[in-house]
């Protein structure tokens, strides 16, 4: 028997902004795949290149950035995201969620209005049908009175219930990968759990897998399967979450740890990554990216991208302090 | 009347009241129900109390009345033991520059045509402190205090990452050697590498410098790190308060309990 088609798989993924020739790259050899209703979360500090990858995925790159390299496939299906046939996919294969949930509604269109047309945009229900529909959506993500609701206007709304409008539209075509970039962010810590639980309930429901963008490490911790480390557009650790937050190999997934409060217990100092995570190299630079702020640097990470290697059953990681060495040492 | 001296507080203060001692305070914008009610809080000198609550709870709003920027309905706000409400001319002019805030938006805390070094400076020529090389000297030492090479000085906010940009906010907040400092969300727009450096950097200063400490966040974990006691508070009422350990591992209230299991996703995983 063989393993289904992953809904997702990505591989060599580049992406640069700027002029064709003169461009930068800000993804760079990004590989990761997610089986069918799995939960993947894509982890790194501002800049690091997860909502690049996100939009390449998603064929909804900012003008100025463009895909130079790599191969997206949804469900074993090879597909061009810059392509024509992509708007057909989006909603129905894909669907994405964004941070801001304001931004991404028309604030001169009712609730109600929006979820009609982006029911109808792929199916042929009649108007009336459609409406019931998005009544229907508007309960299964827990607002209350959905009937009434749905002619209320965007700024009536709290950000939490506007995040919840959101899914209800992400989620209106049975997706079989949501991309859900930053969707809590925004949102008090108590409404961020609602949201994500609910997230997670629906995306069990339709069997949907899910891709999660997120910086915060108990999110990942909570609600996916395996984790994709990312930092100067690189990766830098993969894996199942359980093996990669349980004992992270890599120094840049160590120093994240490090470098967050514990909420269970008291500690003196914290262990901060130094410096920040601004003007990182390009994706495509030669060395490690993390060298100017990793305290294991040595000459090498300068100058020698590291080689993207086994870590441990099922983790991989790049760094130089990983390579097998017969004098024994290193970090694994 | 009481005597302007008493805002002094710090190092050497003669008196031994609270930093801050908040009682039955009622705040109200306008007409609408009010935003604070009869909230009651205590700062012990020189130590942290933390202020956390979703948005919306009030607690910029309980921040802006300790510095006079709304005036209450009801209630005392008691800084150093003064009545900040009976307070003569000299007293206003002693606390605005005794108690200092941060605020959480290092992009728009600062103001974009001045230096980092004119910003800093800034408060010391408003109260009128120290000499033009005195201040000079000051400006130096507070920037070496907040972790910024003294070649900043000369830059503008634009210029400046997010961390670097905090750090100016802080230096400039030291710079009238303030004895009580109120943090509203220091840290939230920070990302957690910096975020940590700012938090191992207020600790260190409130311990150097004996400063009285009031931070305000949403974040538990954040708090957790920095106060010895915490107060949470659910739309403009306290409903929770007391020492650190005792509110996050033994917590009472049902919102407290919410927010702590919230505050998982926020906090290091259970392996880290
Ligand atoms: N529209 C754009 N044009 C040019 N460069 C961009 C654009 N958007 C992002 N970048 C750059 O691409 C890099 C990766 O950005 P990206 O938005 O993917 O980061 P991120 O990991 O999502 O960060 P954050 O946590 O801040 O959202 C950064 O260096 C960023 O400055
Ligand atoms: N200038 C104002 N005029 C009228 N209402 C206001 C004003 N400032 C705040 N409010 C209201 O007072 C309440 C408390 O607001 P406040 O800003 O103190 O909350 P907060 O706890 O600081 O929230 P956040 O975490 O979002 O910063 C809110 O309902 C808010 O809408
Ligand atoms: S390759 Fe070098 S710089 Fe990069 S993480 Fe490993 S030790 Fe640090
Ligand atoms: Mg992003
Ligand atoms: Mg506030």
């Amino acid at each position: 028997m063989t393993a289904p088609a992953p809904a997702l798989s990505v591989e060599g993924l580049r992406v640069a902004v700027g002029p064709p020739g003169r461009g930068r790259a800000v993804v760079g050899d990004v590989a990761f795949a997610i089986p069918p209703g799995g939960r993947l979360a894509i982890v790194g500090e501002s800049g690091s290149g997860k909502s690049m990858t996100a939009l390449a995925v998603a064929g909804l790159l900012p003008r100025g950035a463009r895909q130079t390299a790599g191969q997206i496939a949804l469900g074993g299906r090879i597909v061009d995201p810059a392509g024509p046939g992509m708007a057909r996919i989006r909603g129905r294969e894909i669907a994405m969620i964004f941070q801001d949930p304001m931004s991404a509604l028309n604030p001169v269109m009712t609730v109600g209005a929006q979820l009609v047309e982006a029911i109808r945009a792929h199916s042929a229900m009649s108007p009336r049908a459609a409406r019931a529909r998005a009544a229907e959506m508007l309960a299964a993500v827990q607002i209350p009175r959905p009937a009434e609701r749905l002619d209320a206007w965007p700024h009536e709304f709290s950000g939490g219930m506007r995040q919840r409008v959101m899914i209800a539209m992400a989620l209106t075509h049975r997706p079989k990968l949501l991309i859900a970039d930053e969707p809590t962010t925004a949102l008090d810590v108590t409404t961020q759990l609602q949201i994500l639980r609910l997230i997670d309930g629906l995306c069990r429901e339709e069997g949907s897998a899910l891709m999660l963008i997120t910086h915060d490490l108990g999110i990942v911790e909570g609600f996916c399967d395996s984790v994709v480390v990312l930092y100067g557009g690189r990766m830098m650790e993969a894996g199942p979450v359980a093996a990669v937050l349980g004992r992270p190999r890599h120094p840049y997934t160590r120093g994240l740890m490090a470098t967050i409060p514990p909420l269970d217990r008291d500690v003196d100092w914290l262990d901060p990554i130094p410096g920040e995570p601004v003007a990182t190299p390009a994706a495509d630079a030669p060395g490690c990216p993390f060298a100017p702020r990793c305290g294991l640097a040595e000459a090498r990470c300068r100058t020698v991208t590291p080689a993207w290697r086994p870590a441990g059953s099922k983790v991989a990681a790049s760094c130089h302090l990983l390579a097998p060495s017969p004098a024994g040492g290193g970090l694994s | 009347m009481p005597s302007s001296g008493a805002v002094t507080g710090g190092r050497g203060a003669l008196v031994t009241a609270p930093a801050l001692a908040v009682e039955g305070l009622t705040v109200g914008y306008g007409r609408a129900a009010p935003v604070l009610q009869s909230v009651t809080l205590t700062l012990p000198q020189g130590e942290t109390l933390g202020l956390v609550g979703e948005s919306g709870s009030g607690k910029t709003t309980l921040a802006r009345a300790v510095v006079g920027l709304v005036a209450p309905t009801a209630g005392s706000i008691r800084v150093f033991g003064a009545d900040i409400a009976a307070l003569d001319r000299a007293g206003r002019a002693l606390l605005r520059r005794r108690v200092q805030m941060v605020f959480q938006d290092p992009y728009t805390s600062l103001d974009p045509t001045m230096t980092v070094g004119e910003a800093v400076a800034e408060p010391l020529v408003v109260h009128g402190l120290g000499g033009r090389a005195e201040r000079a000297a000051w400006v130096d030492e507070l920037m070496r205090l907040v972790g910024l090479d003294a070649s900043i000085a000369a830059r503008f906010p634009a210029e400046l990452s997010g961390g670097q940009r905090q750090r100016v906010a802080i230096a400039r907040a030291l710079a009238p050697a303030p004895a009580l400092v109120i943090c509203d969300e220091p840290v939230s727009a920070l990302d957690v590498s910096v975020q940590a450096q700012i938090l191992n950097l207020l600790k260190r200063l409130q311990r150097e410098l004996g400063l009285s400490l009031l931070f305000v966040s949403h974040d538990l974990s954040v708090v957790r790190f920095l106060a010895q006691r915490i107060a949470v508070i659910e739309g403009g009422r306290i409903v929770e308060d007391g020492p650190r350990v005792a509110v996050l591992d033994r917590p009472q209230h049902p919102y407290t309990r919410a927010l702590i299991e919230a505050a998982r996703l926020r906090a290091r995983p259970a392996g880290g």
